[in-house]
């Protein structure tokens, strides 16, 4: 009896090793990381808000792409708080930070099981730590003229949400804080479809969200991570987009996004980067703020084929 | 150089609402001058919310009166139906029936939001009175103080309670209300309220995620004692 109950405990053990080697990048399989051949397009625009224009607020969002360093593309984007007096310094900071950070600490997301959380909950942290310096040592605010001025605040006058979806070879992370919408276009079987990554975190009430600078910026974010090729399906190209352009673009009651996402995918694939931006910061301009008195930002990362 | 979409490409969301339920004391001591001025001040509510183009998509009134408890108008915008509702004086107090009335519908509401994808504001009740609690069961108007208390507390719920008249019982009013003190209106000022909060509910329906919205304090001087 000692050795048949034995005998099913070494059984169990060998299962739950071999299990955990056929999945060495946790609960999704079929990774590959040795693709190495897929190139990104990335671009961004932004506009501010005919509520912030009547008031000459200034545009609180930030929105920053950077293709095809140390193998990593990155596009983040940083809705500043209304609320906030310096969330468009806090979300110019959180995009380009955040980039260089996903760059740098890439890889680590994938190491072992549970890696993932642990990449989401550092680059959070190391954000909070970095914005808290920032409000205690002071930074320069510029005036419409130019002159500076070097002004110390509370670190929650820093305060934006954070969207970010980073790419090296045929793995991807998406990082998301706070409201917006986090998107992606996947060919599955030549058909193509649009997939929420990412949906709106909001409080229950309208006016609330979480922000990188929160206290429970690290549990109320979400990351995801997956592979770009799989057998059958692949991803074509991430969108995201400040809570502007959420409401012109996304379907709240059905999570879903407007097909028209699918046009500007396209369209970032097929025109030049600077003609592309350009017509992206006027279809902001002149369509999505149509729909919305917030400001409007949107970055894009397509596969170049 | 071409926008890369049409309007026709967008898709509709429906405008976040604030739900505001107004809990009125219509009993025999309103009749006369109280409940006309009532009457005009919700009157005046119904056309600036109307009148402004956004709160007038986004704020829904309910409007609960006791004498007896009865719901006259259930939430709904006010490009729907803009004409206030004619309320007339009658009857006693249950108050706690009546705010009872005014919870559950709110809660109904919020579940209907929230089933439909519908974003919402921070709802509001505004109860008015001129008296004290009479004619209601007592368990149900401690029932509801303590539940009205608990919502506040939570950060679930907004009250305005106002006290209309010298016999109107504050202590009373103020079980409802654990953060603000309740008010009284200065003489039979409803239109300058109801102007005044039709002012608050614009200011809200139009905030975005993280703006903390606060009240207009100098504006409550143009119609409570303070």
């Amino acid at each position: 009896m000692g050795r048949i109950v034995k005998h099913r405990l070494l059984k169990q053990q060998r299962l739950r090793r071999s299990s955990w080697r056929r999945k060495p990048y946790g609960r999704v399989p079929y990774y590959s990381s040795r693709i190495r051949d897929i190139d990104w397009i990335g671009v961004g625009a932004r506009c501010a808000g005919t509520s912030h224009k009547a008031t000459g607020a200034p545009c609180q969002d930030a929105v920053g792409t950077i293709v095809d360093d140390n193998g990593v593309s990155v596009v983040v984007l940083a809705d500043g708080a209304g609320s906030a007096k310096y969330s468009h310094y806090g979300a110019a900071y959180v995009v380009g930070r955040a980039a260089e950070l996903a760059i740098e600490h890439f890889d680590e997301a994938f190491r072992a099981r549970g890696s993932s959380e642990k990449f989401k909950q550092q680059l959070i942290e190391q954000l909070q730590i970095e914005l808290a310096r920032m409000a205690r040592n002071g930074f320069v605010v510029t005036d419409n003229v130019g002159n500076g001025t070097l002004v110390k605040c509370d670190m929650r006058e820093l305060a934006s949400t954070l969207l970010l979806v980073a790419v090296k070879d045929n793995l991807y992370i998406s990082v998301h804080v706070g409201d917006g919408v986090i998107g992606a276009e996947t060919s599955y079987y030549g058909q193509k479809r649009l997939t929420v990554i990412g949906k709106p975190e909001n409080g229950e009430f309208a006016n609330e969200t979480v922000f990188v600078t929160s206290n429970s910026a690290v549990t109320d974010s979400k990351i995801s991570t997956g592979a770009i090729l799989e057998r059958n399906r692949s991803i074509v190209g991430f969108i995201v987009m400040s809570d502007g352009p959420e409401a012109a673009l996304y379907e709240k009651k059905s999570n879903r996004l407007a097909p028209s996402c699918s046009k500007l995918l396209k369209a970032a694939s097929e025109l030049d980067e600077k003609d592309m931006a350009d017509q992206l910061r006027r279809t902001l301009e002149d369509v999505i703020s149509q729909k919305t008195s917030d400001d409007c930002s949107i970055g894009i990362l397509v596969r170049d084929e | 150089m071409s926008s890369l979409l049409e309007l026709d490409d967008l898709v509709d969301n429906p405008t976040p609402r604030v739900p505001v339920s107004l809990c009125l004391d219509c009993s025999g001591s309103m009749s006369g001058a109280p409940i006309e001025e009532l009457n005009q001040g919700v009157a005046t509510f119904y056309d600036a919310i109307y009148s402004d183009e956004i709160a007038r998509y986004s704020a829904e009134v309910s409007i609960v009166t006791f004498g007896p408890a009865q719901l006259e108008t259930d939430f709904q915008t006010l490009d729907q139906n803009n004409k206030a509702p004619r309320l007339a004086a009658g009857g006693l107090t249950p108050m706690g029936e009546a705010v009872k009335i005014s919870l559950d519908s709110l809660e109904n509401r919020k579940d209907q939001y929230q089933r439909n994808g519908v974003d919402y504001y921070q709802p509001w009740l505004v109860l008015m009175t001129d008296g004290r609690p009479e004619g209601g069961d007592l368990q149900i108007l401690n029932e509801q103080m303590a539940r009205c208390s608990s919502m506040v507390n939570a950060g679930k719920l907004t009250v305005f309670p106002i006290g209309i008249g010298e016999y109107a019982d504050m202590e009373v009013l103020a079980k409802f209300s654990p953060k603000w003190q309740p008010l009284k209106l200065q003489g039979l000022n409803f239109r300058e309220f109801f102007t005044w909060l039709s002012k608050s509910v614009s200011k809200v329906s139009q905030s975005t995620p993280g703006d903390k919205v606060s009240l207009d304090v100098e504006g409550i001087k143009g119609w409570a004692e303070l």
